[in-house]
């Protein structure tokens, strides 16, 4: 067998596992295991494990996960969720979806500091979907918003994956921080038009209550001032270049904790249990990345994502064309190894030929991040889709019935900066020129 | 079966707690670090202490995901089996499963052990990294205890 | 007659340098060569960009066998090559054919037991680490209690000269030198072209008395090297050795190229007077006599070691 086919069936064989109820990063671990075993060699692969799983658990950037988990948690035990939430029913209760609504926008800041998907995820699952049960809403609605908001920041500064792509590209990474800003709010405008229309046509979704007086409104401030106060720090500390963004997951956490001691919301007792679930929801997303990454490095070795860069690259085809194949490469490709690791292997092979084809580069990274966001919500791989179930206790087709509408926007926003380029190179060339 | 399932549980606990103390260390490290940082004295090599604190956090925390089937699974397809059918499913991917994590916590304690010889240490602090080695596989070996648990549990018909 | 497929000796090349670096480039070409010398009876694939063994975990796994050959660091690894770690040290390097040749030439002198599991094929480091900041610093003063980008042994550097050490990931450090939770960074100039540092600070001091390199491997498996023809070997060998040259100087011309770059953007170039130098040099002192006491400790010769260097450089 040539290491594709070998490949290729493994691949096959790890979506029938799925179906048999085992958990999905074991599959992974053991597909990746068995496939780099037969490629390269036993010894090597059983050493590849030892590896995987050491350097991942070990890694910085993934220590910081139960951390933005811990924040979420110590703010949902110790009532400071409910607080906000209160507070924001009183402001923006009476628009359809409000809070749902609510929830993007918190969301959005919250990715756009810690940086992965499916913590943001996790974390929004604990804290707002319990909220929004509160006041009534739908679980299509309420789970279908926190399994796709945390792609957002993807597009927003400081986002890894813009980052490394200009790194890998040789593009200013200022100039496309500048870049995915107009595309990361049209994005963000059409969620909140989803949640809007949505309600509007099935009110029981996301059922809006009265209107509140500016007078009773007011009232909630205090309760909520200190949260806020506590949160403007965080992004401040992060703007004023106090702290990096992983480190604010340490210093957020903190003040909330200690906010919540203070005030006697929350004992040593409800403490130690906040750390013990944020250390088993940071666990179940830590996994799937080993798993990942096993099953990654054995996908490495098949050169499958080389031998179809080539492929395609070659191909006699419309440029349009072949640059919808590209965003489907990705699109497969980073579901099932890490997406980052992918965009490291596939961007090299691709990006001549974009330039060739004569597309902007700026562009199509902004094109490339789309993708990724697309990626993390669609099966099979469908990571943030899974945490949220999994939290949640959610059925995958009530989910998965209230992802689609945001997915649906998510491709419409990919489609539209496709047409206008001028979406993602105008504001860089206007503020950085040369 | 009973007393085996309740001193596993106790187990598990002992260690989620284990990793949320590292949670914690790791969490006022990085406050003090940032707050010292602005004096003028960071604590040199915080980035390498919240690397290794992070994997006690994570390995730790392992076998009480596995116990509270807190991984990601998708049984919507399994469900539709008949209930025998559907214990024999479980119990081969519980086999699988323990199976994998004896062979990873094996090759762990043989990549500690190659750590230890060759005396490799975290590049600003010189903590040895052995000592990790050895606890993430000692972690996976846990987390066979709990397949075993969920085995007893499929065979007891508790298992969901 | 054509060797058939069969007989063709594969191997897979790990290396972290991402795919579109030039020293990426550079060792495929050096791929490219070995094939062709050997006239097609070996074929190599090359995985730059860590995608097959993350930096850290590339010799062993080399050793393990999960890559055949292998690039990375020696500091990555600390402790793990503790005769080797001499090259890292703050000694004063001026450029990076000479900071490649010391390497080199090191090993072929001392034979460091502890690369013994595998085939060394050749060694390269780069150039001059040195200063880069958001404010210019030409005196100590001016760097005391600055929060400068360092890991490893350069955190030690970093100490030593007064600043305070800040640990950020590489791809972090854009950001946190942007965002000012990191006020400077020690690394060789291509580094403001690189990793674009150069859009997020405004000065580079060349403190070359104090500056310091990071040594580099390519190395192979041990059986499998064992396994290769003895002219197959002798194809390596010899590539090798050409490409220790071609290594050195590419170096020096991306550190031209991220001198250009970082000018053109308006950056500083400040150079220290030779008293100031001398202080730096001075500071960072202890460093090597640590390096010399920590070696004889484990029976190694730190000193002649570290005097060969000293007296390399002098050249
Ligand atoms: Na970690
Ligand atoms: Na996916």
């Amino acid at each position: 067998m040539s290491e594709v086919t070998v490949g290729l069936l493994a691949l096959i064989i790890t979506l029938v596992l799925f179906f048999t109820g085992i958990e999905l990063a074991f599959a992974m671990i053991i597909m990746g295991f068995l496939g780099f075993g037969y490629l390269v060699s036993w010894n090597a692969a059983s050493n590849l494990l030892a590896k995987d799983f050491y350097d991942v658990l070990t890694s910085y950037g993934f220590s910081v996960i139960p951390l933005f988990v811990l924040m979420g948690q110590i703010s949902f035990n110790s009532g400071i969720a409910k607080r906000l939430f209160n507070a924001a029913h009183k402001f923006i209760g009476h628009i359809p979806g409000g809070l749902a609504m609510a929830t993007v926008g918190g969301a959005t800041v919250f990715k756009a500091i810690c940086g992965s998907s499916p913590a943001t995820s996790a974390t929004f699952a604990f804290v707002a979907v319990p909220e929004m049960d509160r006041f009534h809403y739908d679980r299509r609605l309420s789970t279908g918003v926190v399994a796709t908001v945390g792609t957002l920041g993807i597009l927003m500064p400081p986002s890894v994956t813009l980052i490394v792509y200009g790194i890998i590209t040789d593009l200013s990474i200022g100039k496309l921080f500048l870049g995915g800003i107009l595309p990361g709010l049209m994005i963000a405008i059409f969620f909140l038009c989803v949640i809007y229309g949505w309600c509007k046509l099935n009110p029981s979704l996301g059922p809006k209550s009265e209107k509140f007086s500016w007078g009773e409104r007011v009232k909630t401030l205090p309760e909520v001032m200190i949260v806020l106060f506590i949160f403007s720090l965080v992004i401040g500390g992060i703007m004023g270049g106090f702290f990096t963004p992983t480190e604010a997951a340490s210093v957020g956490t903190f003040l909330v904790l200690v906010l919540s001691l203070i005030r006697k919301d929350m004992d040593i007792k409800g403490y130690i249990q906040s750390t013990s679930e944020s250390v088993r929801s940071a666990c179940m997303v830590i996994m799937l990345i080993v798993g990942s990454t096993v099953l990654g490095h054995f996908i490495t070795v098949t050169k499958i994502p080389m031998i179809t860069a080539d492929w395609i690259v070659g191909l006699n085809a419309p440029s349009w064309f072949i640059l919808i194949m590209i965003s489907f490469i990705y699109l497969i490709g980073g579901s099932f190894i890490d997406d980052l690791a992918f965009m490291i292997l596939a961007t090299p092979i691709f990006y001549p030929a974009i330039i060739k084809l004569g597309y902007d580069p700026l562009w199509f990274g902004i094109m490339i991040a789309i993708t990724v966001m697309i990626g993390v919500v669609i099966p099979p791989m469908a990571i943030c889709v899974f945490v949220v179930k999994q939290i949640t206790k959610t059925p995958f087709s009530i989910v998965y019935s209230g992802v689609y509408p945001f997915l649906i926007s998510l491709v419409l926003g990919g489609i539209i900066v496709f047409f206008f380029p001028g979406l993602a190179t105008w504001l860089p060339s206007v503020l950085m020129p040369g | 079966m009973a007393g085996y399932l309740k001193f596993l549980e106790k187990l598990c606990m002992l260690m989620n707690v284990i990793a949320g103390t590292a949670l914690t260390f790791i969490m006022l490290l990085t406050v003090s670090d940032v707050v010292l940082r602005y004096f003028g004295r960071p604590i040199v090599g915080t980035f390498e202490m919240v690397g290794l604190g992070g994997a006690i956090a994570i390995g730790f925390g392992i076998p009480v995901t596995s116990f509270y089937r807190g991984h990601i699974f998708v049984d919507f397809f399994v469900q539709r089996f008949p209930k025998g059918h559907q214990k024999l499913v479980h119990l081969v991917t519980r086999t699988a499963s323990c199976t994998l994590f004896l062979w990873i916590g094996y090759n762990l304690f043989i990549y500690a052990n190659d750590l230890f010889q060759s005396g490799e240490v975290s590049l600003t602090r010189q903590i040895p990294f052995y000592p990790i080695g050895y606890g993430i596989g000692l972690c996976c070996l846990v987390q066979c205890l709990v397949f075993i648990g969920d085995a007893m549990k499929i065979l007891g018909g508790q298992y969901e | 007659p054509s060797l058939s497929s069969a007989e063709e000796i594969k191997l897979n090349y790990s290396s972290f340098f991402p795919a579109p670096h030039k020293n990426s480039q550079l060792s495929e070409a050096w791929c490219r060569e070995v094939e062709k010398r050997s006239n097609g009876k070996v074929k190599i694939t090359f995985f730059p960009g860590g995608t097959l063994t993350p930096a850290a975990q590339t010799y062993d796994g080399v050793v393990k066998g999960i890559a055949d050959i292998g690039q990375s660091c020696f500091a990555y690894t600390r402790g793990k090559f503790p005769l080797m770690e001499v090259t890292d040290l703050p000694l004063g390097y001026k450029s990076g054919v000479q900071a490649t040749n010391l390497v080199n030439a090191f090993y072929a002198k001392f034979r460091p037991k502890e690369l013994d599991e595998v085939k060394v094929l050749y060694l390269h480091a780069h150039g001059p680490g040195i200063l880069h900041s958001k404010t210019p610093i030409t005196t100590l003063e001016e760097l005391a209690g600055k929060k400068i980008r360092a890991t490893g042994l350069a955190a030690k550097i970093v100490t030593s000269l007064g600043g305070a050490p800040v640990g950020t990931a590489m791809p972090e450090t854009y950001d946190a030198l942007r965002t000012g939770v990191a006020e400077g960074a020690l690394a060789p100039i291509e580094s403001l072209q690189g990793w674009k540092w150069g859009e997020v600070i405004t000065s580079t001091t060349t403190n070359y008395g104090s500056a310091y390199t990071t040594g580099m491997f390519i190395i192979m498996n041990k059986a499998k090297w064992d396994a290769l023809p003895p002219d197959v070997q002798k194809v390596f060998e010899e590539v090798s050795q050409e490409w220790i040259s071609k290594q050195g100087q590419l170096w020096d011309e991306i550190d031209k190229e991220g001198m250009e770059f970082t000018k053109a953007r308006g950056n500083k170039i400040l150079a220290l007077s030779p008293e100031e130098d001398a202080k730096w040099t001075a500071r960072v002192k202890p460093l090597l006599d640590e390096y010399v006491a920590g070696a004889k400790e484990k029976g190694l010769p730190g000193d002649e070691s570290l005097k060969f260097c000293l007296d390399f450089l002098k050249q």
